[in-house]
């Protein structure tokens, strides 16, 4: 069986990790990078196999390390030191991690300058598309829904436990706070929807042609307008 | 004092029908160095996770490359399985080497034409051709389509191949093997064959280590790994398994690594038909990833270790899709393999490494 492991390292770390695993004769498998959708930064992942520690593991019945050197947070400037002085077949990877993604590796060994891939956007990658964002962001609303549900059917459990236990004062005392999270719990829940629905317009938006958008936000605006006139009155 | 000249070689060239683009630096008639360029036809598939949900990037996994495209669609829903922490059943783990292993036969059969053809001996092109077009067939039969095809899911099957047809299979291959052998007696003993073979491109083992080559191209010069050897899925039931090594590390032990292959390929294939379990074939599970959820897996592809990484954001799009495919890993073996090689000799050794740029550019 395979196990994953994740070492995170900091950028001033990398070289004298992947030198400790060129020294026990480690494999480079592979190097990519990731973008964080939520913060903007990147992701450096390296990827090793010690074949010969693997395979005594196999041998005792045990499963085999894939172990993975993580450099998180890494902004768009900040320079990396490239590691094709331990594992020279890094070098497409490294090429890739900048032209696609715009991230700065220093020393490479072959450097293709930006011209390994040729592409007609600049680092692609690193774009983050209104619909990713948007979908992200309604994932995020569903969940807090969820956990709102969550914390009202706990609340309400909670409040039905204390009343069926019928206790008195004692018990009442117990339920009333119960039922002011219940409360809340109601309230983060109509948040949380009217957060949903604006989040799914807004991903719908997102895929519509651009003009059509403009259209269909000035409509929504002038209804919100009506709307609250309609209250004031 | 020698005369030093780049010439280019590629992207378009008899040889290799690839866009692989190499500017070799020579002197007289010899290479000193060359430098490799890819992505003329960079495709972006990684990027399309943003744009289709877990189960349809299925079929673009498979897309990646027309000869890997059934351990590419392995591969893939393997590490969507582990990050899921989902486990497939025994017979969807069988029929899936079943059908990765007739895919590497396919594969080193399509080469091994590829390289007759490169040394002008056309018979032994088509002889191969026509023992590959067999397991195309067998492909046709069982899932509808000879290239794609479309019969993995995360989880499980699309559909079950019958008993009945899994030894079908065993005795197509039977009946294969003579064919075979004979081929392999012409591509190993034959002479015309052997002098453009022997002693060309010698990459030794100590820099095959140093390079991190995978696949044949390591193992022809003695590098003892193949991913199959840690017995994953299947392979953990095979009686043995023993990665083919040579140690000349020149073309024709390229050669003569990928013709045992083939065989070893057939017997797996026949072992493992015999042990297949009846477990039932799993099926589509609506699963949403945790966001930061991962799952990696590496598998043996025909041309070497390939690498497969999903990474989920607790949406029904993956977050990040990594494949790492055996060619981009030769790449550097590639370029230290041609220097100080003559010039005539460039197109042997590039086809021997059997480089996929379809697979790189995905």
């Amino acid at each position: 069986m395979q196990e994953a492991i994740y070492t995170i390292v900091g950028i001033d770390e990398l070289l004298s990790h992947v030198q400790a695993l060129k020294g026990v004769g480690a494999r480079f498998v592979q190097m990519h990078a990731e973008r964080n959708v939520d913060d903007g930064s990147y992701r450096l992942v390296y990827t090793f196999i010690n074949v010969r520690a693997a395979q005594e593991h196999i041998a005792q019945g045990g499963s085999y390390a894939i172990e993975n050197l993580v450099v998180e947070g890494i902004d768009q400037y900040q320079e990396i030191p490239s590691i094709s002085s331990y594992y020279p077949a890094v070098f497409p990877f490294e090429n890739e991690a900048h032209d696609l993604f715009g991230l700065a590796i220093t020393d490479m060994q072959i450097d293709f300058k930006g011209f390994f891939y040729q592409v007609s956007t600049a680092e692609p990658m690193s774009v983050i598309t209104p619909e990713v964002k948007a979908a992200r962001e309604k994932a995020m609303k569903v969940r807090a829904a969820a956990e709102a549900k969550a914390r009202k059917t706990a609340a309400e459990k909670a409040a039905a436990a204390a009343a069926a236990a019928g206790e008195g004062a004692a018990g009442a005392a117990v339920a009333q706070p119960a039922a002011a999270a219940g409360s809340d719990a109601q309230h983060d829940e109509a948040a949380a929807k009217a957060a949903l629905k604006a989040a799914e317009m807004e991903a719908k938006l997102a895929a519509m042609d651009p003009e059509k958008a403009a259209k269909v936000r000035a409509a929504l605006a002038a209804k919100a307008a009506r709307d609250k006139q309609k209250k004031e009155a | 004092m020698a005369h030093r000249s780049v010439i280019p070689f590629g992207p378009q060239h008899p040889v290799l029908p690839e866009p692989l683009h190499l500017d070799l630096v020579i002197e007289d008639d010899r290479v000193i160095e060359a430098i490799p360029q890819i992505g003329f036809v960079h495709r972006g598939l990684e990027k399309l996770t943003e744009k289709r949900d877990m189960h349809q990037f299925g079929y673009i996994a498979e897309r990646i490359c027309g000869i890997c495209a059934v351990g590419h669609s392995c591969g893939y829903a393997s590490a969507c399985e582990r990050m899921l922490d989902i486990e497939a059943p025994g017979r969807v783990q069988y029929i899936r080497t079943i059908l990765h292993e007739l895919s590497r036969i396919h594969s080193h059969l399509l080469w091994l034409g590829l390289l007759a053809d490169a040394f002008g001996f056309e018979a032994l092109f088509y002889r191969s051709w026509t023992l590959r077009e067999q397991i195309l067939k067998i492909f046709e039969s069982t899932c509808g389509g000879r290239v794609i095809l479309s019969i993995n899911e995360i989880g499980g099957l699309k559909h079950d191949i019958e008993d009945s047809e899994l030894a079908g299979i065993v005795q197509t291959l039977d009946a294969m093997r003579p064919d075979y052998e004979a081929l392999v007696h012409t591509f190993l003993d034959d002479n015309s064959c052997g002098e453009r073979l022997h002693g060309v491109g010698v990459i030794s083992k100590k820099d095959a280590l140093e390079l991190s080559m995978v696949g044949p191209f390591g193992r022809a010069s003695g590098v003892d790994y193949d991913v199959r050897m840690f017995g994953d899925g299947a392979y953990a039931d095979l009686a043995a398994f023993e990665p083919i090594v040579a140690t000349d590390g020149d073309c024709y032990a390229r050669c003569q690594v990928r013709c045992a292959e083939v065989t070893q390929a057939m017997d797996i294939i026949k072992e493992l038909v015999g042990k297949i379990p009846h477990d039932g074939i799993g099926g589509r599970t609506k699963l949403t990833p945790a966001d930061g959820a991962r799952g990696e897996v590496v598998i043996e592809q025909p041309r070497g270790e390939a690498y497969y990484y999903v990474r989920g954001n607790g949406t029904k799009n993956l977050d990040r899709f990594r494949v790492r495919t055996p060619t981009s890993q030769n790449l550097a073996g590639l370029t230290h393999a041609l220097q100080g090689v003559l010039l005539a000799n460039v197109p042997m050794i590039i086809l021997t490494i059997d480089p996929c740029i379809s697979c790189t550019e995905r």
